[in-house]
């Protein structure tokens, strides 16, 4: 029995489990092994070990506060933002440790990208949004290869046929769906390995819930994804492999089929089925 | 399952809804058959004309459960156990009409088998005693459904080879019956469906016991089911 630190607006509790399923897989694309991670004194993530299979998308689900989005940000070191959190434990990408100190957090930022619950376009033409990555990450050596990679990147996010006649005019002028399409559309632009998704879907309507879903599976073939979702449908429309968490414990993973057809563990059933108190 | 509350009290009212509902169909069909068994053994051919008028009870309370279930998948979109449960239900109430089809089968047969034997001495006793041990499996199969009583349901399970070995012995004394010239080859030919579909029935029930196992373990139950239905293969009395 490990006595776990509570996350903020939670109540206490032992929780008598080791993760259930198999955290491993065959070729990993990230390795996270014990990774602990603390808010001051308080212990947000709890020994959490988990691969992060190439190529395949893995939804991490659980109740507010459980630790699934603190997890995620560890994954590229978005943690790093916030002074008084610190990560103990190991998280290796393509086997290198992402937290050894020679580590530069701006180009594995570029390699493992983000999107965020709301969509956060910059206040710039919908041309520059794609195109800002790629310049400072020096990508392009002319206008012609720029112009590739943004025209690339927004037919893969499926934006193109949407945006082709007005790339000069501001981001923040398309819709909600849109909006998050284009910073899809930004983050794929880096030619990132893994793609980390906060709830992308929390502020849009379902048919561009429906169109992000899709842009997930068409998006799979070629990068890792993590999502982290409070939808259920969600996770088990769009995943592979769903992994539940509760009070920064990582309790089960596994195929999303079984997790949501036949879950091992008891609190798994319990919150995907709605006995979640 | 450890039984902690849904957060909605609706859906939880909507599973239990749909369970008495199965139940409710279970009990019918259940009467059905032990009318059946009660007019064959009161030798009161009348009795069963009235069972076979109540079949449509049946089918329609089969209808309202599958689109309980449509409107439960819709509306909650139920996961694991809950899933297993409403998706079962459906299944369990086809499973139970069965059951009420073949029983109105026997009625039809024991009136024609009561109007047309006139002194002959027909083996109602035998088949009251496969009757009597498929009906005990209705009841036990349902209690076995409301509790989530895994143990009860294997039992269930494991009846069900007695049922079988009880109609390959009936359907070879009647055939001797019928080789004797003690039962036409009608009403024989009568006799031996009623069997049959008593052991139908103990197939259905059967189902149903290893659905019971599907709803609480997620699985299909371990090993084959055990079977002595010795009718399909016989050649010689």
């Amino acid at each position: 029995m490990n006595e776990v630190a509570t996350p903020a607006g939670l109540e206490s509790g032992a929780l008598p489990m080791d993760t259930v399923g198999n955290v491993y897989v065959e070729s990993p694309r990230i390795t996270a092994r014990n990774v602990d991670v603390y808010y001051g004194d308080k212990k947000a993530i709890d020994g959490v070990t988990l691969d992060i299979a190439e190529k395949q998308v893995i939804s991490f689900i659980g109740p507010s506060g459980c630790g699934k989005s603190t997890f995620l940000r560890a994954l590229n070191r978005m943690n790093d933002t916030i002074d008084i959190c610190r990560m103990e434990g190991e998280i290796k990408l393509d086997g290198e440790d992402i937290y050894a100190p020679h580590i530069d957090v701006v180009p594995l930022r570029a390699r493992v990208g983000m999107v965020f619950q709301k969509p956060n376009p910059f206040p710039k033409s919908i041309y520059d949004n794609v195109a800002y990555g790629p310049r400072i990450h020096g990508l392009a050596t002319n206008r012609a290869e720029l112009d590739d990679i943004v025209t690339q990147s927004l037919e893969r996010a499926g934006l193109w046929d949407e945006v082709k006649d007005r790339l000069t005019q501001p981001g923040t002028g398309l819709s909600g769906g849109q909006q998050q399409r284009l910073c899809i559309a930004r983050t794929i632009a880096v030619s990132p390995e893994v793609i980390l998704m906060d709830e992308p879907c929390s502020a849009l309507d379902p048919i561009a819930t429906a169109k992000i879903e899709e842009l997930i599976h068409e998006l799979s073939n070629q990068f890792t994804i993590v999502i982290v979702t409070h939808s259920m449908q969600q996770a088990a429309r769009v995943s592979n492999r769903t992994a539940y968490f509760h009070l920064g414990k990582l309790v089960e993973v596994g195929e999303t089929g079984e997790i949501f057809s036949n879950p091992s563990h008891e609190m798994t059933r319990n919150y995907i089925t709605g006995r979640f108190g | 399952m450890q039984d902690m509350q849904h957060t909605s009290s609706a859906f939880a009212q909507d599973l239990a809804d749909l369970q008495m509902n199965v139940v409710r169909l279970g009990m019918l069909a259940s009467r059905q058959l032990n009318a059946c068994l009660r007019a064959m053994s009161d030798f009161q051919a009348g009795q069963v004309d009235r069972l076979i008028e109540q079949d449509v009870e049946l089918d329609n309370l089969q209808n309202v459960i599958d689109e309980r279930v449509l409107s439960i998948i819709t509306m909650r979109a139920p996961r694991a156990d809950d899933l297993r449960l409403v998706v079962t239900a459906a299944r369990v109430a086809s499973d139970l009409e069965r059951v009420g089809d073949y029983a109105r089968n026997i009625a039809k047969r024991t009136s024609a088998v009561m109007d047309g034997a006139g002194d002959a001495k027909m083996p109602w006793d035998a088949l009251i005693e496969i009757g009597t041990l498929v009906a005990s499996m209705i009841d036990d199969v349902l209690d076995a459904y409301q509790q989530g009583d895994l143990e009860a349901a294997q039992a269930v399970r494991n009846s069900d080879i007695h049922v079988d070995k009880l109609n390959t012995g009936f359907m070879k004394s009647v055939i001797k019956m019928m080789e004797d010239d003690k039962v036409s080859a009608l009403d024989g030919t009568h006799l031996i469906f009623m069997s049959k579909n008593l052991e139908r029935i103990g197939d259905y029930t059967t189902s149903i016991a290893e659905q019971i196992h599907f709803i609480e373990t997620g699985t299909q139950p371990d090993g084959d089911r055990p079977k002595a239905d010795g009718t399909s293969v016989l050649s010689s009395l």
